[in-house]
């Protein structure tokens, strides 16, 4: 536990020294959403239909941001070298990183999807079920971007390679998360537990996968 | 039966053996599959003659699935077991696989244009195949992109085996969504419970795609080797 | 390539060989390249062993594959010491403190560590004139006696893997160097070192030429 909880205190330091970073994201989240009236016209009729999607995909396209320096750092440093001789062992340094990226990539988003959601006139009832999919969601979506970027580690146009690795993989995560969030079952609704599924075979998926990447990734790190 | 393919001269000895009968029956089933379908056969009382479409969609859309399953074998020989032709055959499949699929939404496109009067429509099967399309450009991509060729083989292996997982789940989210958001336009199934007169040139066709899908697959697989050992020879400290 | 030659070590002082490091007929792949064939060593606590060879010629390839960050085409390699590792890269994170680098490091290797060991670890590679600084700002020689106080953090006895670890060290700290090794080598832990410089050496040390 004492090692899983340094790791993540440790991104979380150095995420700190770098938090400017955290308002670059939400200004490309809040510019995103904010192109969706413009191209289509501010009061038709499909923007109110649009609102929920539109939050999706814009927070889809802005929890893969830095993924593909998420590894990269600490292989460059050699820090991967020792964490994979350490007690904490790749596939919970994996889990760690996906823990700290959601922290200072998603939460953001989360709390400022209200303010988001009252410039796109959604329904205030409707919160509650958006900010629980967004919740669940973007964990999901955090442990694909784990994988994404643990197998693309060392490639060349890494960031293009991981959106297109996990973009397709996202597909059941969006479907499932536009309509668990604009559903009239209450915050509870069958898509969210299917959500939910998802989640949880990725929670016991990405870890592994990514130990695996991670560990057969010959990268020569340093000088 | 692996260990002994393992050996790439074994493998090229083998293939060679297997090559040409496989070659006759490709040909023999696809001409005469596609003779029977395009012209001998039945047109479908409703949809007329762009039903004959099916006896290329078909086939594609099964081998595209097909492929994808065997790229995922691969994977799994190529991580777990470190079979090293895995690499080479995965390689080999992965762009046969994925013509496949473009193949296939070509096809529907084609056949939906007289069918709804749209190019394209967001039908569960069609989007399942799009998506599978996405799927076999990043194992693609994701193989090509290091500066080592050989650095991509792993991730790519992983990859694959973590695509085989989702391709269902992809299908059953794609299947719930399309219920869920168009009654409509649903594609007619070309199945199996169709007169003989249909099924036989469907089988032939789906035969001889499969001993195609083979062909191309081995000669990309001895073209992969010869490459791999021209590369070794480079390599090797001048003489 | 030619199979590598070990020189037979002169026996250690305690007369008690206890072996730290066995690899056998250990064969590692870069791509296509063979660069490690078929080498057999055998290692015990107290000794210390240099690697010498050109550049290039598959000490780092070694040190990584007894790392486990490579994998080995066939042959096995077997440790019955924990592991300390310190390659070319110095395995800090440049936005933080020398000192919390130290400190997290021993926390995800779940080593005890009081604010005295932290002090003691930094004072034997007299860096802790500058460990609250961040690591990107120091120069390449601070960093690298920052990454070597790890050594002296990690539990004994361990096996040291060390790639060039006197790389942009002055004199005083090479010497505390070999005065780390030399106590380490004591205490019954063993060091594999691929280093060009010449470092002090005692009865126990094995040479092993890679890559003849």
């Amino acid at each position: 536990m004492r090692p899983f909880i340094a790791q993540i205190s440790r991104d979380l330091d150095i995420a700190w020294q770098n938090r400017q970073d955290v308002v670059v994201m939400l200004g490309f989240f809040i510019i995103i959403i904010a192109l969706f009236p413009l191209a289509i016209g501010p009061k038709s009729a499909m923007l109110q239909s649009l609102g929920i999607p539109m939050i999706w995909i814009a927070a889809l396209l802005s929890s893969l941001n830095g993924f593909d320096r998420l590894f990269a750092q600490d292989v460059r440093d050699g820090w991967l070298d020792q964490i994979s001789l350490s007690a904490l062992g790749l596939g919970w340094y994996a889990v760690a990183k996906a823990v700290s990226h959601w922290l200072t990539a998603s939460l953001p988003l989360l709390l400022i999807t209200p303010i988001l959601a009252l410039m796109l006139n959604i329904a205030t009832t409707k919160l509650p079920a958006l900010m629980t999919a967004l919740l669940v969601g973007t964990m999901a979506l955090t442990l694909l971007g784990i994988i994404g970027a643990a197998l693309a580690e060392g490639a060349r146009r890494s960031s293009a390679l991981i959106a297109i690795l996990v973009l397709p993989l996202a597909v059941p995560v969006l479907i499932f998360g536009a309509l668990a969030a604009a559903t009239d079952d209450g915050i509870i609704s069958p898509h969210l537990m299917l959500l939910g599924a998802m989640l949880a075979l990725l929670l016991a998926m990405a870890p592994l996968v990514a130990a695996t990447a991670l560990k057969i990734g010959e990268t020569e790190s340093g000088i | 039966m692996f260990d002994y393919l393992a050996n790439p001269s074994r493998f090229i000895r083998l293939s060679n053996r297997v090559f040409m009968p496989i070659c006759i029956i490709t040909v023999i089933c696809l001409a005469y599959g596609l003779y029977l379908g395009l012209f001998s056969s039945p047109a479908d009382y409703q949809q007329g003659d762009t039903v004959r479409i099916i006896y290329i969609h078909v086939p594609a859309a099964w081998l595209a699935l097909f492929g994808y399953v065997g790229l995922g074998l691969c994977g799994l020989f190529y991580i777990v077991w470190r079979h090293p032709l895995a690499d080479i055959a995965a390689r080999a499949i992965a762009p046969v696989g994925a013509v496949f699929a473009f193949l296939t939404l070509i096809t529907g496109a084609l056949w939906g244009k007289p069918m709804w009067g749209a190019w394209w429509v967001w039908d569960a099967r069609l989007t399942s195949m799009l998506i599978l399309f996405f799927f076999y450009l990043g194992v693609i991509a994701l193989a090509n992109g290091f500066d080592r060729p050989e650095r991509g083989s792993r991730p790519a292996a992983l990859l694959a085996m973590v695509g085989v997982i989702n391709v269902p789940i992809v299908k059953f989210s794609v299947d719930w969504w399309n219920t869920l958001h168009q009654p409509a336009s649903l594609l007619r199934s070309g199945g199996p419970a169709i007169d003989s007169s249909m099924l036989t040139p469907l089988i032939l066709t789906l035969i001889g795609a499969h001993g195609y899908f083979i062909i191309v697959v081995i000669l990309r697989m001895r073209a992969l080797l010869a490459e791999r050992r021209l590369a070794a020879m480079r390599l090797r400290p001048g003489a | 390539m030619t199979p590598d030659r070990n020189t037979q070590p002169s026996a250690p002082a305690s007369g008690t060989a206890v072996p730290c490091l066995e690899i056998d007929a250990l064969t590692v792949l870069r791509g296509q390249r063979l660069v490690i064939d078929r080498l057999t060593h055998r290692q015990n606590r107290g000794e210390l062993c240099i690697l010498t060879g050109a550049n290039g010629a598959g000490k780092s390839t070694l040190l990584r594959s007894i790392a486990e960050r490579l994998p080995a085409e066939s042959g096995h390699i077997k440790c019955h010491l924990p592991r300390v590792y310190i390659g070319h890269a110095d395995g800090l994170a440049g936005a933080i403190s020398g000192r919390k680098n130290l400190q997290s490091w021993a926390a995800v290797n779940d080593i005890m560590v009081t604010g005295a060991d932290i002090e003691q670890a930094l004072a034997g590679f007299d860096a802790a004139r500058f460990a609250d600084m961040p690591v990107q700002l120091l120069s390449r020689g601070q960093r690298r006696r920052l990454a070597l106080a790890r050594l002296l953090l990690a539990p004994a006895p361990s096996l040291w893997l060390l790639d060039e670890p006197n790389t942009g060290l002055d004199q005083d700290s090479q010497t505390r160097l070999e005065t780390a090794i030399a106590a380490h080598l004591l205490a019954g832990g063993a060091v594999m070192a691929a280093t060009h410089i010449e470092m002090a050496r005692s009865t126990a040390t094995i040479h092993l030429a890679i890559g003849l």
